[in-house]
């Protein structure tokens, strides 16, 4: 009898099962057709048929996200590997984890313009931590679990793995492939340092015992680095008070009284007065960027800055840094916690309480029955107390999530940050709820960002995932008009949305319960049932048209030019 | 910061693409690269790259980092400026008439070039050295009128046995 041959499409599916994936988000098409074929009757791997690759892509992103494992993506060559691209590079911007798989012609027509080809190894050069054409099936279980690795080791980030169609078509024994499954892999120029330098953690240790007015700065590192308890003790024993990225949320619990929320262009008044105030910022796992540190020489002027990131490329990217310490951020943090004895910051955390209390987050709530976004959202958080995910789309919207949740669980923010991705949302809570398929997930999405993968609504239904869509619908794009606003003097040029569908018939077109809510008494009458259901519902909340996001530091202006730091804008600003 | 150039030498895993990848990521941080050569090495399935790029030294540093982060990538380094071999050579045609023929010969002896070609109105010269002996011979040539330069690039290596 002849031995058992295995092909390179079941070596893909294998290989996947055997680094321990289990969920694939896909679409098929003529290059695939060998994986799918495969697919049919592999048990050990779930796949979701996306109704768009973008879709695809963002799932595995979003199950990623909050499931804090690798996602995975599937889609065939040209037009499918190319609409993965905004996914891929979604993931890249976020470290995200994310094999992206895809289909390509076969060998021989490589280069000859061949029907769906696409050179999307060189496409995704920009966008990827890195990736790989298969040009021999023997190649496919070491570039698999080398993919892998690379993903989700360091800094994370999207690898994709270009397989042609006579690749996945082509055998070998079963032999064979598990001697080839057994050889180890060698990168010898990935080497990602977990371990800070001790030199550097003692004089960070000496900047903080000195320090009288230390801020810590926690972004999505801390997620990544899985170091939100060493996070929590290190700040509490020090008393040291803690501003988030927008990533960063879920690190520290926001309801923490030493919690500053969100800072930035949209954070917290007392979190960007804090920056401005400090003496000492212990940033971790963050990276400085412009919706940040807007004006970098202005931003945290007063402080020295002890930057831990496990990218030394970080370093020095965006800011100067007196202190910087390349590791991994639970390592570091740990070692601050064995040399620290806890100390006390009372005038600090007086001063952050002062402010606290001066400038909440706040609007001014209407008059009569209409809705205002930020009471859609407060009435959500009322309901699931931070024990949701939320996952949001880009925008408005997605400010006023970060400043009206409370966050208190690692994972429980899905959120495009450094891309800022419109249609990302959606397909995102999808692979959210897939991946974690015991909590509770909420999109908060606009209606303009809505739009852009709605055709993913089909997966609720077919999957029979609860997922509640909440739709804060004021016929803009809300981010876009406040700009031109604000900028533009009023000028608002293509931003109007009074031409949209009818949300609640286009949810049930696909088969998903539809309803609208346009007033506070519909609010209070439904919205909590409608969130505690067990089915996935699209809520269409048509809120008042012209909210800002506030409070604001323009862009490229630091937190001297803040405006509405009240909820409302003040005259002139 | 001023910025001036430097020689960056790059060794990386001989994988198709290798140099596509290096100069992406010049493309996408924005940092400017003059000149690239690349070959084999010495040790068989690598490849050593050698950029000449224009950055004052927070570029420098991040253009190592950079680098650095791409995963065949398994040495950067910036060469400094003493203890370092650097050369480039350059092919030059100058137009060469029976009169100036015997000047041309002359002054490519002085610069330890040689003449490949010659034809019946034109000097094809090889010049090996640094940027700075190529700029002067060309500088002379441009009295004879230059036709056509090739230059290879830089490439350098440290003196002693370390690389």
């Amino acid at each position: 009898m002849s031995e058992a041959m295995i092909n390179g499409a079941r070596i893909v599916l294998e290989t996947l099962h055997r680094i321990g994936i289990r969920d694939v988000f896909g679409y098929p098409g003529g290059a695939v057709i060998p994986i799918y074929n495969q697919l049919y009757d592999y048990d050990q791997l779930n796949h979701y048929f996306a109704r768009h690759e973008q879709g695809a892509a963002h799932e595995a992103d979003g199950y990623a996200r909050s499931s804090g494992t690798c996602g995975v993506c599937l889609a065939t060559s040209g037009p499918g590997a190319t609409n993965l691209v905004t996914g891929i590079m979604t993931a890249h911007m976020d470290s995200i984890p994310l094999l992206a798989i895809t289909g390509q012609v076969g060998l021989a027509g490589i280069g000859k313009d061949s029907f769906q080809e696409a050179d999307i190894t060189g496409i995704t050069l920009p966008i990827t931590k890195n990736n790989y054409l298969v040009k021999d099936v023997r190649d496919l279980p070491r570039i698999i679990r080398e993919a892998h690795y690379i993903a989700t080791t360091g800094r994370p980030g999207p690898v994709l793995i270009d397989i042609p169609n006579d690749i996945q078509r082509r055998e070998m024994t079963i032999t064979e492939y598990d001697q080839l499954m057994e050889e180890p892999f060698h990168l010898e120029g990935y080497e990602p340092n977990y371990k800070g330098h001790p030199k550097q953690i003692k004089k960070a240790v000496q900047a903080i015992k000195a320090a009288k007015r230390p801020l810590i700065i926690a972004g999505a590192g801390v997620l990544k680095g899985r170091a939100c308890k060493e996070l929590r003790v290190f700040a509490e024993n020090q008393q040291i008070p803690v501003a988030n990225t927008l990533l960063g949320l879920g690190t520290f619990p926001t309801t923490s009284p030493i919690s500053l929320g969100m800072l930035g262009m949209h954070g917290t008044v007392y979190a960007n007065f804090a920056t401005d105030k400090a003496d000492l910022v212990i940033a971790c796992g963050t990276r400085f960027d412009d919706r940040i540190a807007g004006v970098p020489n202005e931003f945290c002027k007063h402080a020295k800055i002890i930057h831990i990131d496990i990218d030394p490329a970080e370093i020095g990217k965006n800011k100067e840094i007196e202190i910087p310490i390349v590791g991994d951020i639970k390592n570091v943090l740990s070692h601050f916690n064995e040399k620290l004895q806890p100390q006390r910051h009372d005038d600090w955390l007086e001063q952050i309480r002062q402010w606290k209390e001066a400038y909440p987050i706040q609007y001014e709530p209407t008059s009569d029955s209409t809705l205002k976004p930020q009471k859609v959202l407060q009435e959500i958080n009322t309901i699931v107390k931070g024990q949701a995910i939320i996952v949001t789309d880009v925008g408005q919207h997605q400010m006023w999530a970060a400043q009206y949740f409370d966050y208190t669980e690692p994972n429980t923010l899905v959120t495009s940050g450094g891309a800022g991705t419109m249609g990302f949302g959606l397909p995102a809570a999808i692979g959210a709820q897939v991946g974690a398929p015991n909590k509770k997930v909420i999109l908060i999405v606009g209606d303009g960002g809505f739009q852009m993968t709605a055709e993913e609504l089909m997966m609720l239904k077919q999957y029979h995932l609860p997922v509640k869509v909440v739709i804060l619908d004021n016929a803009y794009l809300g981010m876009v008009r406040q700009w031109q606003e604000l900028f533009n003097n009023h000028r608002y040029s293509s931003v109007g949305l009074e031409v949209n569908p009818d949300f609640v018939k286009l949810a049930e077109a696909y088969g998903v319960t539809g309803c609208r809510l346009t007033t506070k008494e519909e609010l209070r009458s439904q919205l909590r049932d409608l969130i505690l259901s067990d089915e996935p519902v699209v809520i269409d909340c048509q809120v008042t048209r012209e909210e800002n996001v506030l409070p604001m530091i323009p862009a490229g202006k630091s937190v001297a030019d803040m405006i509405g730091l009240r909820g409302v804008l003040a005259d002139g600003e | 910061m001023a910025s001036k150039e430097h020689e960056i030498l790059v060794i990386a895993k001989n994988t198709p693409g290798i140099g596509a990848r290096v100069l992406s990521l010049f493309n996408r941080r924005g940092f400017s690269v003059i000149k690239m050569t690349s070959g084999k090495t010495v040790q068989p399935g690598y490849a050593r790259l050698t950029l000449t790029v224009d950055a004052d030294d927070q570029t420098l540093d991040q253009i190592q980092k950079q680098i650095y982060k791409l995963i065949d990538v398994v040495k950067v380094k910036v060469f400094p400026e003493q203890d370092v071999v650097r050369r480039e050579l350059m092919l030059i045609k100058v137009k060469a008439d029976a009169q100036t023929r015997s000047q041309i010969a002359q002054i490519t002896d002085i610069y330890r070039g040689n003449i490949l070609d010659v034809g019946s109105e034109s000097l094809i010269i090889e010049l090996t050295g640094d940027t700075e002996k190529l700029q002067g011979f060309i500088k002379i040539m441009r009295d004879y009128g230059i036709l056509e330069i090739a230059k290879t690039g830089i490439t350098a290596m440290s003196r002693g046995e370390r690389m």
